[in-house]
């Protein structure tokens, strides 16, 4: 009997208050197995989550309560909150978060009916990385220090044009081997540049001069 | 409405459900009902558990009574949600059935 009570204590106080008296009652009819306790205590924890996320249909009928609630002044609503409880998944809490989205919604949508964004700067043109906004570079390039991405930039240049200006059969350059090294850089610089609008595709056999324009 | 969205707790509601259509049971007699009716032997959690979200969905509902142990009782949308699940199941074994008689 010691150890149901104790049990009872797992349980949230809205559970307890609905069925503990029952539940003992029922309890003390039967011999508890050790099973039986693990599935008490499971029972439990199953409780606390139940309370904190309420099906879709109490949910449905909670929402016009609380609109209605709500409706007459969020002051009174909030003397209901009980201090301590979890309210994150309360229905409370997910019409309040709701009617807040909706407000976002509508001043936004009104704002773009408005033409609220009709004249924004810059608006249709190509976005600019802003390199020169970047107080690192302004460090680097008083220090005459080229930025790792930039040097690799310029490595990766230069491995290019060093394949078109020497046909790869004067040379003993494995084309496949070469476009495939410089590939690898490419995969680097993209990771390194300080902007995705920098980044670049990669190399292939046929557009290594079209790709090269790209570089320089 | 189905048994279905009540997750790990669907199995446990359908033999509770089928034991209340025998007649209002408080917990400990539909524990012992359910084990003679299907060999299973339910945990008091996992009944309450079962228990609590059937009466929240309406599907069951208490007896009011003087004695502590508190009997329920089928609904009539409890009584219609057995009805449809078993017939779901009468006719998965039918061809479930047939479907080994072929092989």
């Amino acid at each position: 009997m010691k150890t149901i009570k104790r049990l009872m204590l797992l349980y949230p106080v809205s559970w307890r208050h609905r069925y503990e008296d029952e539940f003992i009652a029922m309890l003390e009819q039967r011999s508890i197995s050790l099973v039986d306790t693990f599935d008490i205590v499971f029972g439990a924890i199953d409780a606390h989550f139940q309370r904190i996320r309420p099906n879709k249909d109490t949910l449905k009928i909670n929402n016009t309560i609380m609109i209605e609630e709500m409706d007459r002044g969020v002051n009174n609503q909030m003397e209901k909150f009980i201090p301590g409880e979890v309210r994150e998944e309360a229905s409370e809490t997910i019409i309040a978060e709701r009617r807040l989205s909706n407000w976002l919604d509508d001043a936004f949508s009104e704002l773009q009916k408005n033409g609220g964004l009709d004249h924004i700067e810059g608006k249709g043109k190509p976005l600019d990385p802003q390199l020169g906004k970047d107080p690192l570079n302004g460090i680097l390039q008083n220090a005459k220090v080229l930025p790792p991405w930039l040097e690799l930039q310029h490595e990766i240049r230069d491995s290019i044009q060093q394949l078109l200006s020497v046909p790869p059969e004067q040379k003993n350059i494995d084309l496949p081997t070469e476009i495939a090294r410089i590939n690898q850089m490419i995969a680097k610089f993209n990771k390194m540049c300080p902007s995705t609008l920098l980044q670049k595709p990669l190399l292939s056999a046929a557009n290594i001069s079209e790709q090269y324009k790209r570089w320089l | 409405m189905s048994l279905t969205d009540l997750g790990r707790f669907s199995d446990p509601s359908i033999l509770i459900l089928a034991s209340l259509a025998g007649g209002e049971k408080h917990g400990y007699a539909m524990m012992e009902d359910i084990e003679a009716l299907s060999g299973v032997r339910l945990g008091p959690g996992t009944l309450y558990g079962a228990l609590s979200r059937l009466e929240q969905r309406g599907l069951i509902e208490p007896v009011p009574s003087e004695d502590r142990r508190r009997p329920y009782r089928l609904t009539a949308s409890g009584a219609s949600v057995l009805h449809d699940h078993l017939l779901s199941l009468s006719k998965f074994t039918e061809v479930g059935l047939r479907r080994l008689a072929l092989s």
